[in-house]
Formats: C-alpha cells, sequence, structure tokens
C-alpha cells in the first residue's frame, strides 16, 4: 500500500524527492557524486563516506574521496567511486 | 571560478580536526551556516577549509563536539597583505611594472608583413610607413585600417586584399597577393622557330609558317626551323613574302651530358648530446646581444633558433623577446660507401642539373651513367641523358 504522501504526489505528479523529502543524488561517472536534500555526515574517511537522509542513509565506498564542498541542503563528494549502497 | 576568487580575497585558514565527533562538528559547522569546504580524511583526521571570519564562531562547536583543532595554514588575500604589505619596494616595482607595460602597450613596437612574395615589399613598408605603421607609433593616432587596405591595393597594384592585425605591440599586416595573369603571345608580331640547342630533329608540325628544315636532320642552335617569311607568288610571277608569326610543334632528339665528382664516403651527422644556448633580447624591435662571444667551442654543430615572446594578459605581445640560439654539437662520422651507391647520389644531383636545361616536352629516351676513380676518395660520375623534346624557340624577324 502506498504512503499517503506518496498517493498524493503521484497524483498531483510530483516528484518522488519533493513528495517523499527523498535525497536527490547526480552521479557524474565514478568521479563525482552530488546529493541534495541530505540530512547529516554520519562517517567519513579517504575510503568511505555515509550519508544520511530522511528515510535512507547512503554509503559511497571509494578511493581518495574528498568532500569537495558541503552546505545545509547538499553535499559534493569527489574521488574514484566504486560503490554506492542504500542503507534503509 | 569566480567563488575561488572571493574565498581568496575574503582569506581561508587549513584547519585539521581531530576527535572521535568530527563528524558531527562538520555537521553543527554546517548548520550554523559556516562555510566548510575541501575535507578530506587523513590519519584519523579532517582536514577542511574555512573562512578566516568563520574561525571565532568554531569555539562553542568545539567545546560542545570535544573535538580539537589546529590551524596547519593561512591562505588568500588577508595573508598576502600581511606577508608582503610591508615590501613597499615589491609594489612599487609591480607599479611601475604596470604602468610601463601599460604605457608601452599603446604603441607599436614590432611590424610583421606576411604574404608578400611577387610584390615590392620596400614599396608595402613605405605605405605602411606614410600611415604610421612603423615602430614607435601610437596605436590611437592610426588612420583607419580601412584606408591603410585601400593604399595597400592601389598604390602597388599587385596587392589584392591587406590588412592590419594589432596584436599587443605588434602590428602584423598580412597581404594577399593577386594572381597575375600569364603572359598571352602576340600573334599579330611575325616571328621565326629557331632551335635552341643543338638536336636531331625527327618531325616538325607546322601549325603556320614555311617549313625550312627537314625531318631526320640535325641542327645547331640559333638554326631556323620554321620561318615566319612566307612566299606568296606564283611561279614565273614577282617574288613576294609576307611575315607571320610561325608556330609549329618540333620535336628532336636531345642530348645532355654533364659531369661531377662524388666523395666516396658518406657523411652523417650524430648528436653528441653537448648543447650551449645564448641568448639575445629583442626590447621594442631593438636587439641587444646577452653574450659577447656567440661562438661554442664545437667543431661542428646544429644550430636551432627560437623565440620566446611575453605576452601580457589584456595587453598582448609587450614588445621584449627573448631570441634563443642552441648549438646542438655533432659528429661528422663519414663511412665508406660503394662506388654505385657513390655514383647513384651524384646522379641525382646531375639529373636534377639536366632537368634546368630542358624545354618543352621533355621525355626521356635513354639514360647512361658511368664513372672513373680519380683518387681513393673521389669518383668523377657522367651521366647523359637522351630526350625527345620540342626545342622550337620564337625569334622576332628583324623586318629589314
Amino acid at each position: 500500500m502506498k504512503n499517503p504522501r506518496e498517493a498524493l504526489g503521484d497524483a498531483w505528479g510530483v516528484p518522488k524527492d519533493v513528495s517523499l523529502d527523498l535525497p536527490h543524488m547526480t552521479v557524474s561517472g565514478n568521479k563525482e557524486l552530488y546529493i541534495e536534500n541530505y540530512k547529516a555526515l554520519l562517517s567519513y574517511d579517504s575510503g568511505s563516506i555515509v550519508v544520511g537522509s530522511r528515510k535512507l542513509g547512503i554509503a559511497v565506498t571509494g578511493k581518495n574521496l574528498e568532500i569537495k564542498s558541503i552546505r545545509r541542503d547538499d553535499i559534493l563528494i569527489t574521488g574514484e567511486i566504486l560503490h554506492i549502497e542504500y542503507k534503509i | 571560478m569566480f567563488n575561488k576568487f572571493f574565498k581568496f580575497l575574503k582569506g581561508y585558514v587549513i584547519i585539521r580536526v581531530t576527535g572521535s565527533d568530527a563528524e558531527r562538528f562538520i555537521n553543527i559547522c554546517v548548520r550554523r551556516g559556516i562555510d566548510v569546504g575541501s575535507v578530506k580524511a587523513a590519519d584519523g583526521a579532517f582536514i577542511l577549509r574555512v573562512s578566516i571570519s568563520d574561525l571565532r564562531t568554531l569555539r562553542p562547536i568545539v567545546r560542545k563536539t570535544g573535538v580539537k583543532i589546529h590551524i596547519t595554514d593561512r591562505r588568500g588575500a588577508f595573508m598576502m597583505k600581511r606577508l608582503y604589505g610591508k615590501r613597499y619596494a615589491f609594489f612599487a616595482g609591480a607599479l611601475f611594472m604596470i604602468i610601463f607595460f601599460a604605457v608601452t602597450a599603446q604603441f607599436i613596437w614590432v611590424v610583421e608583413i606576411d604574404g608578400v612574395y611577387e610584390s615590392s615589399e620596400a614599396q608595402i613598408i613605405e605605405i605602411l610607413e606614410q600611415n604610421g605603421i612603423k615602430p614607435g607609433s601610437l596605436k590611437s593616432s592610426l588612420p583607419p585600417i580601412s584606408e591603410i587596405k585601400n593604399q595597400l591595393i592601389n598604390k602597388t597594384g599587385t596587392v589584392a586584399w591587406a590588412w592590419v592585425y594589432i596584436e599587443g605591440a605588434c602590428a602584423r599586416v598580412e597581404v594577399y597577393e593577386k594572381r597575375l595573369k600569364p603572359e598571352t603571345v602576340d600573334k599579330s608580331q611575325p616571328c621565326d622557330i629557331v632551335a635552341a640547342c643543338d638536336g636531331f630533329v625527327q618531325r616538325i608540325d607546322i601549325r603556320n609558317g614555311e617549313r625550312v628544315v627537314e625531318n631526320e636532320t640535325a641542327v645547331s642552335a640559333g638554326d631556323v626551323l620554321i620561318s615566319g617569311t612566307v612566299p606568296v607568288f606564283k611561279e614565273g610571277y614577282e617574288e613576294r613574302y609576307m611575315q607571320v608569326h610561325a608556330e609549329g610543334d618540333i620535336e628532336a632528339v636531345t642530348y645532355h651530358e654533364k659531369t661531377t665528382e662524388q666523395s666516396l664516403y658518406h657523411e652523417s651527422r650524430v648528436k653528441t648530446g653537448r648543447e650551449k644556448a645564448y641568448y639575445s633580447l629583442e626590447i621594442f624591435g631593438k636587439l641587444f646581444n646577452l653574450f659577447f662571444k656567440e661562438e661554442p667551442d664545437f667543431e661542428n654543430a646544429d644550430v636551432s633558433d627560437e623565440r620566446h615572446e611575453l605576452t601580457l594578459p589584456f595587453f598582448g605581445y609587450s614588445g621584449l623577446c627573448l631570441n634563443e640560439r642552441r648549438y646542438s654539437e655533432v659528429d661528422v662520422v663519414r663511412e665508406p660507401i660503394t662506388e654505385e651507391a657513390a655514383a647513384l647520389i651524384a646522379q641525382e644531383r646531375l639529373e636534377e642539373e639536366i632537368a634546368k636545361e630542358l624545354f618543352k616536352n621533355p621525355r626521356l629516351q635513354d639514360r647512361e651513367l658511368e664513372w672513373e676513380k680519380i683518387n681513393d676518395d673521389t669518383i668523377r660520375v657522367r651521366l647523359k641523358m637522351t630526350f625527345l623534346e620540342d626545342i622550337g624557340t620564337e625569334t622576332t624577324i628583324n623586318k629589314e
């Protein structure tokens, strides 16, 4: 069964990231990951970054990962990204 | 780009954050609107960039999260001012250089002319100088370029299009010349066809004029082959002649022979790796050698020249140029070659020389190469070539 927010959003044609407050991610090859609508940085080292959003955790693993910029609503991760995993 | 520039202007510090709650520290910083960036993880610590103005606001967050921060570097205009603030001479020099280049960039110091092959370069230079395109003239005082273009086209007569590009202190003149029409033969002018060189005439096809030489006849240079004086009378009547522009194709066998001497050694140049560079400074078109003596102590050397022009942003070519002349030492290695190989090398040279002597439509019939040894090092090579070619050349008839 659909979440009422999701159902309402679908009825009005609202994108899921808006209706469900999900993170929106833009990946450029394996070099750059741009996450919007995240909530907090949960853990970070050069091999992995875990970013938390309202419902999901996003774990990024790779090599030489760097947080190029971090702001209230978006975070830009660069480096050699090998793996992106959702943690529900 | 602009973001980086403004960050540089504001100034920033690189801090090293250590502690178990380093991620929490970053989260709180972000939530409090502190500009954090370039976060790197290294040896259990985070290295990140924070603007100088936000540095004070970090203290309560540090206390709250229990992390330790350590400033590793300070960067930006603020730091530059702190480092160089009292170096008045440095700033005065920098200011002087900017003013110097700003002023000198207002003048033309070098004039380059491209595309002149047939036209008179001296005339083009003169026209350009009359219009102020010369070293030392003020760029703002130049007449419109289209006017200079018109003068170049009208006064020279051989230029189809031209334009002056002002690139910093350099005026580059691009010239496109007219393609001149091929010379047309004036067929109203009476002429004979004479032999341009000795040969054995095989065939003559006459289009206009009177045959003088029969086929299969040997001729010498200067012999009339087709006469432009044509008889126009019947037998028994008064002799009358008219003069015409003789025309025809002559096919004659010609013999060409050339001799040269050729070494029995082939010389190759192998770089030893030793090099020496001499520099000269070109300041506003004047050349100043930076070395008194420009002769390397190499027995044999290859020379190469290179220009390094100083081009400044906004100003373009500054009028300053460093010329480099590089001498690379070479060993000349002499290797003996066979007489046949030496003869073939000489043959190539002799063929080029003979090719310069040929007339119209030459066709090679025979080639004979022979050589004799003069001494241990040299041979004398003789090349005989037989061609079938048109040896006829027009000669104006003397009307007397």
